[in-house]
């Protein structure tokens, strides 16, 4: 995957879900590469803003998620390597949830502090 | 799963899609179906060898790859990169296709095994039948069965498998191990890769981790790779990124060359419990909610309060508020005028807020500007206008969402109601204390939740965190647990009737009781200016009682006194807010704003008034009430002499102020009280016979002790001996000594102290003086031929207390009425101002006509004359009161005339003693006529002894006088010696050489001119009392005694202490005559043997035995000269032989006694 994003960063949208930073055409056009599968928002503008945040903190390019602590704490060392939020402000819409708990997975806000 | 995972990330850089639909590795093999994967590799084999023969041509790739690639060329950076990525693609391609044809061969072999797996049923059924079959015969079979079940698989099951297998692997994604796994099970190990920090340009930092990202991702196939795992900046961490690495020397190929991280500042390892903090940091987010309040930050209505309405766009960063908007409703002819006169449109003045108004704005707008909406809603230049209030899309950022702190007018104007504050909208209310709750909650506050699961629970704050309180609840079923709610579900609980602060706002500090509690909003009735005031309860606090909420720094502090008009004056008992509370000199109390009184600005230490008993108070003395009440309180201010007002804490009314009159005010602690005027009058006592004049005591010691104060001391007695000091005050028998050495004010009993000269350094007893001057003590002065006689040791001592007390004391004893005087302007004598002058004898006496005779006046004034001296006394006495007599005698004491005096005094003093005696005796009339007796009769054997006194050189001349009259005529010189006294002064004030008077006791002027005189350091060695109150050099007073010699008793002498080694001590002689400062003594045992003795080691030989003739030389001055017979002995006192003209028996201490050696 193209490493993408650090010209502008108001430019890129975190996914609510994995919290990957793409710009908003990327989402567009190819969805999120590690959520597309439930979010569904490639071709959809309202999707992509429905389930993806301008607001998000701190950026990880993650270059060896298997290998990374960042990745193991940020629950991200499955993902695809990429460029990250550490911090994504925002709740996807309700169905990514129950879309998520349906395949027996756990839905974590990416703007709360676990403990 | 995971395999899969772990094959695409660090080897595989291509899309899912692509991976997908591309060739697999071998290590598929754990794919689970066979066929499928057939399926696909058939495909793909088409699909491959279709490519084959276009070998070179990028083209061939599909379409996301060109998309990607279009992207990638717009930006210029990425170019190199994608090139890059092309050129590795292509050699991956190459690969791949390779591993794919391997990769038949592969699947074929897994096809074996897979089979062993799989069809377990199938095999089993078909197994039996197989055991017996041939090898190669399983084999074709088996291949059957599989192109046959393909056969029966139709293709929507494929894509319906498919389907199935992406979806498995993207709820995978969510099911993962770790993120089941606490977070916590997540912390960092030592096996882990460490973090370096580095440090970048601030600002800089994501632009600075995505070229580290791009610069390991382009290197990564490189002969050198990059080891570097992640790379992070935070938002709350500015100026540096953080890089995962497992060794430094990654780090450090990573960053270098990257612009913007500052090398210099070197690359350091983060600590491994620091890690995770790293990450866990949170940016304070904004949260908002609908409901919220926030400000704005921009535009004309910055500051302006508004609500969030719609939080639907927040992740887009765009917030729905409502707010009251500020549309300019200037009419447009004055806005044409405004921008003709140069404010143009766009001016700075901004335009009240105000509900929106179809009418208004479409009559300065005109119609066609406002259009309608749904709902009543209007839009007006592009803005939404619901309810009049204005409803906006704006960005998050132009919002303020903290310390928002809507105050109730504005939240009021939000419920649409201008005017009154009754209305609230309490939900909004309580939404805009959300924020605020957890910051003003304190453990032990009473609260109560009003939202969420544990609504209506009431109960008491244990901890506070940001988020989550404890409560321990009260009442319920979960009385006396603690339970944890969130913060912004609580919120303070009043009960009406609680008395309450106000911790913020307008009305801050105000103390109150609660009348009403609604909600959040808190009614209460304030102590200050008894109106209601509304606040918030998380604005409020429960309040032990009313604090006084005086503002230091203000005008009027509290026990202020003011005026309310001219006449009446008030105390201020309470500053309240803007309000006073006064307590007025009648007793009533009433609040007053500031400006209805003034200030009185006296100096309340002058303020002085007088008590019941006479006794002045001054600003905090403490004082009770004689009457009434009987009320204690210390004065704070007094009002014109007349009202007092105190102060005591114990009390409530008026904070503890009362006021009281003067008059009906006793001292609370015993003070030096003057004591009774009646007892110094001395008409009083004049008409007493002679022994009356003891019924007038003299006055108490400790009166006006306070003379004592300032006095310079040294401490000769306990710890702090040696310890020079200060009196500052007089407490009893003690005295508050503030130390020079360390400033430490001490409490030391005033036996323990003496006085010091300040310029000798010589030391005195303190209260010596007095004692001498008072003559009244036992021991002291004694009787003696001049009332005068122990004023010179006391003046010389005390020389500036004396001047005003000895002679009081003295006159205070002696009928004299003028005496009074002496007492300085404690009496009412006119004397009194020639008392006090007595200082300056000379005018005073002057003055002072009604003195027995102008003449001593005129001494006083001449007295320097009578340096010169020379003029017999017969002159002196004919000038009847010349001074120049005086003089005279003083000169002649002095030696010219070794006797004059004796003979003239003597036989004056034979004379006159007698009828003043009896003048006495019958306490005849008034001072004025037995002054001109005395002066008649007496001044003789006076004017010759005082001045010989002074100018003492010879002492012979002093002597004479005893010598020659009646030595010990007791009569004589109490008659005499009273009026003579009161002129001498005059004389010995100016006289020139003072000093000299000291030693003699006859010093009659010494008491006057005592303060000066005396106090001169020339009387250092000034004479003092000998143990009994007996002065040193009483011998010299006395002749025909019987002495005793022993040790010195001079103070400070330069003598030895033995005369002669201690020859005669305890040896007795008669006392012959006066030599100098000697006696020619003749020893009782052998009359041969006559020593010329110093006064200072004689001793009075006191009288051992009734019968015996004795001479007083101790006491007061009505017993001091005295001859007596003892009678009869009672533990040291002796009585004596009634004579004529006694009333009572006499009886005097030993110690005041000596034998009379010739009688």
């Amino acid at each position: 995957m193209p490493p993408k994003g650090g010209s502008r960063r108001t430019e890129l949208r975190a996914c609510l879900i994995c919290s990957i930073l793409q710009s908003t055409n990327d989402f567009m056009t190819q969805g999120c590469p590690n959520c597309e599968e439930i979010l569904e928002m490639r071709g959809s503008a309202e999707r992509v803003a429905e389930c993806t945040s301008l607001m998000y903190d701190g950026m990880i390019a993650m270059i060896e998620p298997s290998e990374s602590w960042v990745a193991r704490w940020q629950r991200i060392d499955k993902r695809m390597r990429g460029i990250y939020a550490v911090r994504v402000t925002g709740r996807p819409p309700a169905d990514v949830v129950e879309a998520i708990e349906a395949r027996g997975g756990v839905y974590r806000p990416r703007d709360a502090v676990e403990d | 799963m995971s395999d899969q995972e772990d094959r695409s990330s660090p080897v595989d850089p291509r899309s899912d899609d692509e991976r997908d639909e591309k060739p697999v590795t071998k290590k598929r093999a754990r794919v689970v179906d066979p066929d499928e994967e057939d399926d696909v590799d058939d495909t793909e084999q088409v699909t491959k060898e279709d490519e084959k023969p276009d070998n070179d041509n990028d083209e061939d790739e599909d379409e996301d790859e060109d998309e990607d690639e279009d992207d990638e060329e717009d930006a210029d950076e990425d170019e190199e990169r994608g090139g890059e990525r092309r050129r590795k693609r292509r050699r991956k391609q190459k690969v791949n296709r390779f591993l794919d044809v391997e990769a038949e061969v592969d699947d074929e072999d897994e096809e074996e095994d897979e089979d062993n797996d799989y069809g377990d049923v199938a095999e089993f059924i078909d197994e039996a039948p197989e055991e017996g079959a041939a090898q190669s015969d399983y084999q074709h079979r088996r291949l059957d069965r599989s192109f046959g079940r393909n056969e029966e698989e139709d293709v929507q099951d494929i894509v319906q498998r498919l389907k199935e297998r992406h979806a498995r692997t993207a709820s995978a994604r969510y099911n993962g191990d770790s993120d089941m796994v606490p977070q916590r099970l997540l912390m960092p190990g030592v096996n882990d890769p460490s973090l370096w920090r580095v440090i970048v340009k601030t600002g800089r930092e994501p632009a600075i981790c995505a070229s580290i990202f791009r610069k390991v991702f382009s290197q990564q196939y490189s002969a050198n790779p990059i080891e570097v795992i992640s790379v992070f900046c935070r938002d709350s961490l500015p100026g540096m990124i953080f890089l995962e690495a497992r060794q430094s020397a990654a780090v450090s190929a990573a960053i270098n060359g990257i612009v913007g991280i500052f090398m210099s500042k070197g690359v350091s390892l983060v600590p491994i419990e620091e890690m995770a903090p790293l990450l866990k940091i949170k940016k304070k987010d904004v949260n908002l909610n609908p409901g919220m309040w926030v400000r704005m930050k921009r535009g004309k209505h910055t500051g302006d309060l508004a609500q969030v309405v719609d939080t639907d766009q927040i992740t887009s960063g765009v917030v729905g508020i409502k707010f009251i908007p500020r549309i300019d409703l200037t009419p447009r002819e004055k806005r044409r005028e405004r921008a003709a006169n140069g404010k143009g449109l766009g001016s700075n003045i901004k335009p009240p807020a105000r509900l929106f108004s179809y009418d208004d704005v479409r009559k300065i707008y005109g119609r066609q500007s406002v259009r309608s909406g749904a709902q009543g809603s209007y839009f007006f230049e592009n803005d939404e206008y619901i309810d009049g209030f204005c409803v906006k899309d704006v960005k998050i950022a132009v919002v303020e969402s903290e310390a928002v702190n809507p105050t109730l007018e504005e939240i009021s104007r939000f419920s649409g109601d201008d005017q009154s504050t009754a209305k609230f909208d309490l939900s909004a209310i309580a939404d805009a204390n959300k924020n605020l709750t957890v910051s003003v909650l304190f453990p032990g506050d009473q609260v109560e939740v009003y939202e969420g699961e544990q609504t209506g629970l009431y109960g008491a704050v244990e901890t506070v965190t940001p988020d989550v309180i404890a409560i321990k609840a009260v009442g319920g079923d979960v009385h006396g647990q603690i339970i944890e709610v969130p913060s912004r579900s609580v919120r303070k609980r009043f009960d009406v009737g609680e008395h309450v602060k106000v911790l913020a706002g307008k009305n801050a500090n105000a103390t109150g009781m609660v009348v009403e509690v609604k909600g959040d909003v808190v009614t209460l009735m304030s102590d200050q200016g008894e109106q209601e005031i509304k606040v918030f309860s998380k604005d409020i606090r429960k309040a032990a009682d009313t604090t006084n909420t005086a503002k230091q720094g203000g005008l009027y502090d509290i026990h202020d006194l003011v005026m309310l008009d001219s006449t009446t004056a008030a105390v201020v008992t309470k500053v309240e807010g803007a309000l006073l509370r006064i307590l007025d000199q009648n007793g009533a109390s009433k609040s007053v704003t500031p400006d209805q009184v003034t200030l009185r600005r006296d100096n309340k230490r002058f303020a002085v008034a007088t008590d019941s008993q006479g006794n002045d108070m001054k600003v905090g003395d403490v004082m009770k009430e004689n009457e009434g009440e009987n009320r204690q309180g210390e004065v704070i201010n007094i009002f014109r002499s007349l009202f007092v007002f105190l102060h005591n804490r114990e009390y409530t009314e008026n904070n503890g102020v009362f006021v009281a009159r003067a008059q009906s005010l006793i001292s609370a602690t015993p003070k030096s009280a003057v004591s009774d005027l009646g007892k110094m009058n001395p008409a009083l006592n004049q008409q007493l016979p002679l022994g009356g004049a003891s019924l007038m005591p003299p006055p108490p010691t400790n009166v006006n002790r306070n003379r004592l104060i300032n006095t310079l001391v040294v401490v000769t007695k306990g710890t702090s001996k040696g310890l020079m000091g200060t009196i500052r005050d007089i407490q009893g028998d003690n005295a508050r000594v503030e130390l020079k050495t360390n400033n430490k004010t001490l409490t030391i009993a005033l036996t323990s102290l003496k006085r010091k000269d300040q310029k000798t350094g010589a030391t005195y007893p303190l209260e010596a003086g007095p004692a001498g001057g008072f003559g009244g003590r036992p021991g002291a002065g004694g009787y003696d031929v001049n009332p005068y006689s122990g004023a010179p040791m006391a003046g010389g001592q005390t020389p500036a207390g004396f001047g005003g007390r000895t002679p009081g004391a003295r006159f205070g004893q002696t009928p004299n009425p003028y005496a009074a005087g002496g007492i300085g302007g404690k009496t009412p004598n006119p004397y009194a101002a020639a008392g006090a002058g007595g200082r300056t004898p000379a005018p005073g006496w002057g003055a002072g006509g009604k003195t027995p005779g102008p003449a001593y006046g005129n001494a006083g004034g001449r007295t320097p004359g009578w340096a010169a001296g020379g003029k017999t006394p017969a002159h002196g006495y004919g000038d009847g009161g010349k001074t120049p007599g005086w003089g005279g005698a003083g000169a002649g004491g002095g030696g010219k005339t070794p006797n004059p005096y004796g003979a003239a005094a003597g036989p004056s003093g034979g004379r006159t003693p007698a009828p003043a005696g009896s003048m006495y005796g019958v306490g005849a009339d008034a001072g004025g006529s037995r002054f001109g007796n005395g002066a008649m009769t007496a001044p003789t054997p006076y004017g010759g002894p005082n001045p010989g006194v002074h100018s003492a050189p010879t002492p012979a001349a002093p002597s004479n006088p005893y010598t020659a009259p009646t030595p010990y005529g007791a009569p004589t010189p109490f008659a005499a010696p009273t009026p003579f006294a009161a002129p001498t002064p005059g004389a010995a004030l100016s006289a020139p050489t003072p000093g000299v008077g000291g030693p003699t006791p006859y010093g009659a002027p010494t008491p006057f001119g005592a303060p000066t005189p005396y106090g001169g350091p020339a009387n250092g060695g000034a004479p003092s009392t000998a143990p009994g109150g007996i002065p040193w050099d009483w011998a010299l007073d006395f002749r025909n005694v019987i002495v005793e010699v022993g040790p010195s008793t001079r103070p400070g002498t330069r003598a030895p202490l033995h005369f002669q080694r201690g020859l005669y001590d305890g040896k007795r002689f008669g006392h012959d005559a006066i030599v100098g400062e000697s006696c020619r003594c003749v020893s009782l045992e052998d009359a041969s043997i006559i020593e010329e003795i110093p006064a200072e080691y004689l001793r009075p030989c006191y009288p051992d035995a009734p019968g015996q003739v004795v001479v007083c030389i101790g006491g007061g001055p009505e017993q001091k000269g005295q001859q007596r017979t003892t009678s009869y002995e009672n533990g040291g006192s002796w009585m004596m032989e009634m004579e004529q003209g006694d009333m009572t028996a006499l009886v005097l201490d030993d110690k005041d006694l000596c034998r009379i050696w010739k009688v």
